[in-house]
C-alpha cells in the first residue's frame, strides 16, 4: 500500500507530469527528423537529468525514448524516410497512405499502434521481467547467428517485385555491414585506403541516404509544385481519428501478435526496434487475408510495424532492469545514466528502490497514453504543414536535415558524404529495381550474423566437428525450424491458394 | 523513351561490388575473413543469377524517366556543392546559399521572382538555418563545421 501511494505520489506530482510531457514532445521531435535517433535524444538529455531527483530524470529520459521511437513513424509516413531504423517498415505503407491522401489515417493508426505497443512492452517488464530475464540468458552465439538468418527471410516479404533482385540487395547489405573493423579478430576491412572507413558505415547514416535522397530526387523529376498527395473528399475525412481508432482495433491479433514481437525481440539483448518492426512486418503479411495489398498503402502493415517498434521498449528493459544487460544502444544510455544515479541493476532496483523503479515503470505507462494526445494533435498538424508545404522549400529542408543528421551521429563531414553516396547508390539501385529495405535489412543483421557465427566457431575450438553446435541447441533449432518455415510459406501459401480456387470454381 | 534491360545493369553493378570486395579480401586474420568471403562468393553468385535472368527473362524499363530530368541533375550537382562546401565555408553560409539556390531552382514560377519574393524567400531560409544552427551548437553542444566563414 505504501508502495503504490509512493508511485503515485512519484508520477502524479505537476513537476514530473511536466517532464513527461516535454520528454515526449521532445523525443518526437527528435524522432520525427531523419537521423536524429532515440539514443543521440537520450544521450544528449543524460546531462541535464544529473541534477534532478532519481525518479524525475528517469521519467524524463523513459518518456523521450517512447517519443523518439514513435516519432519516426511521422517522417515514415510524410516523406518517406524513416526518423529511426525502427521505423523502416513504416515507410513501406505508410507512405503510399499518404500519396493516396491518407497520411492522417496512417499517422493515426501509427500513434494507436504505437500506444499499445508501447502499454504492452510496460506491461510484460512490470509483470514478467524476472521469468523473462533468465530466457534472455538462453541466447548464445549460434542463437544469434540463426535469429539473422530468420530475419534474412523476411528478404521474402521486402522484395517488393522481384525475389532474385531481394536477395541479392540484402546480400548487399550484408557485405556493406562488413566494412570497417572486425568485431572479431579486429582487423580494418574493406576500407579502400580511406581511414575513415575503419568505424564503418553507419547504419542511421546509410538509412538516410538510401530512403531520402531518391524521394526526393523523384519529388522533383516528377514536377510537382507541393508534396504530391490526392485530394481526399472532405467528408471523409470528418472523423478519420475515430474511424481509425476503430479499425486498428478491429485487428487485435495483429495488435498482439506484433507486440509479442517486439516485446521478445526487445528482451534479446543486441537486437531491438531496428528488427522488430520488419518481423512484425513480414508476420502480419503472411498472417494477412489480403498480403497483396501489403506495400500499396495497407493499414495492417503501419500498425504491425509501430505496434512492434515501442514494445520493443518495454522488453529491452527487462534484462536492463533486471540483470544490467542493455538490450540497445539506447538501454546501453539509460544503463549509464541510471548508474550515475546511484541506481545499480538487479534484484536491488527491484527491493531497496522498488519505489524508483515501479514509479519508473509505470510512468511509461502514462508516458504512452500522453503520447497518443499528443501523437494525434501534432501529427494531424505535422500532416496538414507537410502536404502543403511547396517543394521549393520541403526539398531543401529535408536536405538540410539529412545533412544536419548524418553529421551530428559522430561530428564527421565524412558521414554526410558517406549518406549522399549512399543517396546515389540507392536511387541508381531504386531505378533497377532493388528496394532500399533488403539492403537495409542486411546491413542491420550483418554484425549479429556475423560476431555469432564466428563466436559460435571459437566456442567450437578443440571439437571435431565445429559446426555442430548450430543445430543441436533447443533454440537454434527452433530457430531453423522458424527459418525454414518462413522461406517455404510463399510457396505453401501460393499452393494453399490455388487449392481454394479450385474448391471454389467446383 | 529507350527501355534498358534493368537485370542486365543490376547485375554488372553488383558484379563490380562483387570484385571490389573480393579484391580486398587478402590479408585478413582467419576469423575476420570467414563472414566476408562467404558473403562475398554468395553475392557474386546470385549476381551471376540475375545476370542469366537478364537474358532468359528481362525487366525492361526507361530509365530515368521524368518530366524534369534537367532539374534533377541541376539538384545533384547543387546537393554535391553544398556536402563538399561544408567543411570549407562552414556550415551556416553553406547552407544558407545552397538553400536559397535549391529554393530558386526549384520555383516552377522563378521568372516572376520579385526582389520582395527573394527578401521572403531568403528570411524564411535564415530562420530556418540559423535557429537549427544555435539549437545544436549552443543547447546540444554539438559541433558544427565552421570552415572559413561560418
Amino acid at each position: 500500500m505504501e508502495l503504490a501511494m509512493s508511485i503515485l505520489a512519484g508520477i502524479f506530482s505537476f513537476q514530473n507530469l511536466f517532464l513527461m510531457f516535454a520528454g515526449t514532445l521532445l523525443g518526437m521531435m527528435v524522432g520525427a527528423l531523419p537521423g536524429l535517433t532515440a539514443s543521440m535524444a537520450v544521450a544528449l538529455l543524460v546531462p541535464f537529468t544529473f541534477t534532478m531527483e532519481p525518479i524525475s530524470g528517469l521519467i524524463t529520459l523513459g518518456a523521450v525514448y517512447g517519443g523518439a521511437i514513435y516519432g519516426g513513424c511521422f517522417s515514415a509516413i510524410l516523406v518517406n524516410t524513416p526518423g529511426t531504423p525502427s521505423s523502416i517498415g513504416t515507410t513501406f505503407d505508410g507512405f503510399p497512405m499518404a500519396k493516396k491522401g491518407e497520411g492522417e489515417r496512417a499517422i493515426t493508426a501509427a500513434t494507436i499502434a504505437s500506444v499499445v505497443g508501447g502499454i504492452f512492452g510496460v506491461l510484460v517488464l512490470i509483470f514478467l521481467s524476472p521469468v523473462l530475464a533468465k530466457a534472455s540468458l538462453k541466447f548464445g552465439p549460434p542463437e544469434y547467428f540463426w535469429l539473422a538468418i530468420f530475419g534474412l527471410t523476411i528478404i521474402a516479404s521486402l522484395a517488393s517485385k522481384s525475389m532474385l533482385k531481394g536477395l541479392v540487395g540484402g546480400f548487399f547489405g550484408l557485405l556493406v555491414s562488413t566494412i570497417g573493423i572486425a568485431p572479431i579478430g579486429g582487423d580494418a576491412r574493406f576500407t579502400f585506403g580511406m581511414a575513415s572507413f575503419q568505424g564503418g558505415i553507419q547504419l542511421i547514416v546509410a538509412l538516410i541516404g538510401f530512403f531520402s535522397i531518391p524521394e526526393l530526387l523523384n519529388m522533383v523529376g516528377e514536377g510537382n509544385k507541393s508534396m504530391h498527395m490526392e485530394e481526399v473528399d472532405p467528408e471523409k475525412k470528418k472523423g478519420v481519428v475515430w474511424r481509425t481508432t476503430v479499425e486498428v482495433f478491429k485487428q487485435p491479433v495483429n495488435l498482439i501478435r506484433s507486440s509479442v514481437i517486439g516485446t521478445i525481440i526487445g528482451i534479446i539483448p543486441g537486437a531491438g526496434g531496428n528488427i522488430s518492426n520488419l518481423v512484425s512486418y513480414n508476420e502480419a503479411k503472411r498472417a494477412s487475408k489480403n498480403p497483396e495489398k501489403f506495400g500499396t498503402g495497407h493499414l495492417e502493415g503501419v500498425v504491425a510495424t509501430e505496434a512492434a517498434n515501442n514494445a520493443t521498449i518495454g522488453g529491452g528493459m527487462v534484462p536492463l532492469l533486471t540483470l544490467g544487460i542493455p538490450g540497445t544502444p539506447t538501454d546501453a544510455i539509460l544503463l549509464g545514466a541510471l548508474m550515475l544515479q546511484g541506481l545499480r541493476p538487479g534484484a536491488e532496483l527491484f527491493t531497496n528502490y522498488a519505489d524508483i523503479t515501479y514509479t519508473f515503470m509505470y510512468s511509461m505507462l502514462l508516458a504512452n497514453i500522453m503520447m497518443m494526445f499528443v501523437g494525434l494533435v501534432g501529427g494531424r498538424s505535422l500532416h496538414k504543414i507537410v502536404s502543403k508545404l511547396p517543394v521549393k522549400y520541403l526539398v531543401p529542408s529535408i536536405f538540410f536535415l539529412t545533412i544536419l543528421g548524418s553529421y551530428a551521429i559522430r561530428n564527421n563531414i565524412v558521414d554526410v558524404i558517406v549518406m549522399f553516396v549512399c543517396g546515389m547508390i540507392g536511387y541508381l539501385l531504386k531505378e533497377l529495381g532493388f528496394h532500399p529495405g533488403p539492403i537495409l535489412l542486411g546491413m542491420i543483421l550483418g554484425s549479429i550474423a556475423e560476431t555469432g557465427l564466428v563466436q559460435a566457431v571459437l566456442m567450437s575450438a578443440g571439437k571435431a566437428n565445429k559446426y555442430e553446435i548450430f543445430f543441436t541447441r533447443p533454440i537454434s533449432l527452433l530457430l531453423i525450424v522458424m527459418s525454414v518455415a518462413s522461406l517455404l510459406w510463399p510457396i505453401i501459401s501460393e499452393h494453399l491458394a490455388k487449392k481454394r480456387e479450385k474448391g471454389v470454381s467446383a | 523513351m529507350k527501355k534498358h534491360n534493368l537485370d542486365l545493369i543490376g547485375a554488372i553493378f553488383m558484379l563490380i561490388v562483387t570484385a571490389l570486395f573480393w579484391s580486398q579480401l587478402g590479408g585478413f586474420t582467419k576469423f575476420a575473413t570467414i563472414f566476408p568471403k562467404a558473403i562475398v562468393y554468395i553475392l557474386g553468385i546470385s549476381s551471376v543469377g540475375l545476370l542469366i535472368k537478364a537474358f532468359v527473362k528481362p525487366e525492361r524499363k526507361a530509365l530515368f524517366d521524368y518530366v524534369e530530368r534537367n532539374r534533377v541533375l541541376m539538384l545533384m550537382g547543387l546537393m554535391v556543392i553544398w556536402v563538399l562546401a561544408l567543411n570549407f565555408v562552414g556550415f551556416v553560409v553553406t547552407s544558407i546559399i545552397a538553400y536559397f539556390a535549391v529554393n530558386w531552382l526549384l520555383d516552377h514560377e522563378r521568372d516572376k521572382r520579385t526582389t520582395k519574393n527573394n527578401v521572403i524567400a531568403f528570411s524564411i531560409i535564415l530562420v530556418q538555418i540559423v535557429g537549427f544552427y544555435l539549437v545544436f551548437e549552443r543547447v546540444l553542444g554539438v559541433p558544427l563545421p565552421h570552415g572559413f566563414l561560418f
